[in-house]
């Protein structure tokens, strides 16, 4: 991973560089912190300045993997966008279907 | 449960456009069955809904189905970049190919290729970047997730004179009945795990799970006011503003080996909200 901040006493990734201005996928998540897990650094700053989108499934992974973590986890930078969807994707939310199923009408082809 | 006995359908033969363009993909795939050769020289254009599944049955079929390519070479470029996997920045230089190969084994790769879809020109005529994006990084994460694809693609198409963006997700992995079959134990058909995709139902075990389709749908039939269709194995679900259809595709020719969801905006000037939509 491209980190572009590496002290002595904590690492600080630019998630711009890492990834993009735009934070898609679950994978990615998953994929930073096993790298922070595998890293002898105990204190993390992920910087996200630049980045104007993340999908949910990325911000709920982050949160996931934030949670179960044992180091010092910060954040920075972030646009209102992207805490918008971080508070989001920490809601526990009610299923609730977009379409009504209780009378489907099933056509053939 | 959902019926599908023979006594319950309804056979018509009018279809939404999104449907229609899936069924020319079928009828291409099955003359090149019957006669073993695809001929597009005479083909002046395609909706991504039939353009990806079309690229991804030439680059199966291309050592023994004689391919003859669109003349047109706009078309023609497109489905090479499906069919040769190509990389679309790598493959036209400087211009806007809205076409990407995802690859398979590379997620910080793909999430930076999907930077190319995300010009202003084309999510400031259909409610904003936020919810734009929305739909694409959700749908294109469940291809990562679910399908174990070998080939797949996003295309957003936009469409002047019609004032419509049409957004297309291609995989051909295991399908939406074939994931929940490998990883869960049940067997359902394809319009039966479609709707329980819809309706939240994950191969994931963590909370928060399987809210990606359904929240994709409720956001682009409701917020951006567009229709959506998916296809999987041998089901299909359309929805627009005001109808939902569920269609059974009967005859084997017509099935899709993997899932394909076609997506059409209309163009408008006001931000759609996500936060607004989904709750």
């Amino acid at each position: 991973m491209n980190i572009l901040n590496e002290h002595n006493n904590y690492k600080k990734i630019i998630m711009k560089n890492v990834f993009s201005d735009n934070l898609a996928l679950r994978q990615n998540a998953d994929d930073l912190f096993d790298y922070i897990e595998s890293s002898p650094t105990e204190e993390i700053i992920f910087d996200f300045t630049g980045v104007t989108s993340i999908s949910r499934s990325f911000a709920h992974q982050y949160t996931l993997r934030k949670n179960q973590c044992n180091k010092k986890i910060t954040e920075t930078g972030e646009s209102v966008e992207v805490e918008r969807v971080f508070e989001f994707a920490k809601k526990q939310r009610e299923k609730q279907p977009p379409v009504d199923m209780a009378d489907v009408r099933v056509l053939a082809i | 449960m959902i019926n599908c006995h023979n006594s319950k359908y309804i056979i018509i033969t009018m279809y939404p456009e999104l449907i229609n363009s899936y069924l020319a993909f079928c009828q291409i795939r099955n003359e090149s069955y019957r006669t073993g050769k695809i001929d597009l020289s005479d083909r002046e254009w395609f909706y991504p809904t039939t353009l990806l599944p079309l690229g991804d049955h030439i680059k199966k079929n291309k050592q023994n189905i004689k391919y003859i390519p669109p003349t047109r070479s706009s078309v023609n470029n497109y489905i090479e970049i499906m069919v040769d996997s190509l990389d679309p920045l790598s493959y036209d230089g400087q211009s806007f190919v809205p076409l990407i190969n995802l690859p398979k084994n590379d997620t910080t790769k793909a999430n930076k290729l999907l930077c190319g879809l995300y010009h202003e020109n084309e999510w400031i005529i259909v409610g904003g970047k936020e919810a734009y994006t929305w739909v694409i990084n959700e749908l294109v994460d469940n291809i990562y997730q679910h399908s174990e694809f070998n080939n797949a693609a996003v295309m957003a198409q936009r469409y002047e004179r019609k004032k419509f963006i049409e957004l297309c997700f291609f995989d051909n992995g295991i399908s939406i009945p074939g994931s929940y079959n490998k990883h869960l134990g049940r067997e359902f058909n394809g319009i039966e795990a479609i709707r329980e995709a819809i309706n939240g139902l994950s191969t994931k075990h963590e909370k928060g799970r399987g809210t990606g389709l359904a929240d994709s749908i409720k956001l682009v039939s409701r917020g951006m006011k567009g229709e959506v269709m998916v296809v999987s194995d041998d089901g299909i679900f359309y929805k627009n503003q005001s109808d939902i259809d569920w269609y059974i595709l009967k005859d084997e020719i017509n099935k899709l080996n993997g899932t394909l969801i076609s997506i059409r905006i209309p163009f408008q000037k006001k931000e759609v909200l996500w936060y607004e939509y989904l709750k």
